[in-house]
């Protein structure tokens, strides 16, 4: 179980395989993997100037230094618990990253894939709703932060009233 | 003293990250410390830390704006987040 807030890049299969290193007895292995896109601008911005692409040139990533992982280390642990999976970790890039970059790691090992898949999906939700992680689009056009969309609240929401 | 953090736009907005206050007074919330701090900063600051998103945290733990502060605290604003 662990959290890394870092700036450097990770290797997945390096990541990958340490999980089955620590983890001799489980079945099932989810990983995720989120990926800077190559523009991030958001549809009412995108529309007032049909005409502009968007120009984003990189992300600039913020956190909350030690908030940030123990929210993380929360949400781990209610994972584990939730779906009985053996083990999971995150990793979440901030500072500078441009387009096609990797962002962020979330891998989970368990008996069997059904659980593991529902914990990776849970923690990526809980993730996205709750770490003090900020992002910043920067363009030629100037640069601006990122909020919260309705549809990463939606998703985080959902595992609230499904009780299982 | 207490230290005050602002992220993301709103450390754009206060022109800062990071202030120290006074904490002489006692009973005091994290709201009555919003007041006091934006006094002496940008007024954009107060339009973006009062506008209804912000959420707050006190020593790292998610608290609220009525939460009590005190002397050797750190109190954060945290906008709407990004990650992921």
């Amino acid at each position: 179980m662990s959290v890394i807030i870092q700036n450097q890049d990770f290797d997945v299969g390096l990541e990958y395989q340490r999980l089955c290193d620590a983890n001799p007895k489980a079945g099932a292995v989810v990983f995720f993997v989120g990926l800077v896109r190559d523009f991030y601008s958001e549809p009412e911005q995108a529309s007032e100037d049909s005409d502009s692409s968007p120009n984003i040139d990189y992300l600039e990533l913020e956190h909350y230094a030690g908030m940030t992982e123990s929210l993380c280390q929360e949400t781990i642990t209610q994972a584990i618990a939730r779906f009985g999976v053996a083990d999971a970790r995150v990793i979440h890039r901030v500072g500078k990253l441009s387009a096609r970059a990797q962002i962020v790691f979330v891998a989970v090992a368990g008996q069997h894939r059904s659980e593991a898949f529902q914990a990776a999906e849970f923690i990526m939700d809980y993730l996205k709703s709750t770490a003090t992680i900020w992002k910043k689009e920067v363009g030629s056009n100037g640069a601006h932060w990122l909020g919260m969309k309705d549809k990463d609240a939606q998703a985080a929401k959902r595992w609230k009233s499904s009780e299982r | 003293m207490i230290t005050v953090l602002f992220f993301a736009q709103l450390s754009e907005s206060a022109g800062l990250r990071e202030v120290r206050l006074d904490a002489s007074e006692t009973q005091m919330s994290v709201r009555d410390l919003a007041d006091k701090v934006v006094v002496e900063l940008p007024k954009q600051l107060a339009l973006d830390l009062f506008d209804g998103t912000v959420l707050v945290a006190v020593n790292k733990k998610r608290a609220d704006w009525d939460t009590r502060v005190h002397a050797g605290d750190e109190v954060a604003f945290l906008p709407p987040v990004s990650g992921g």
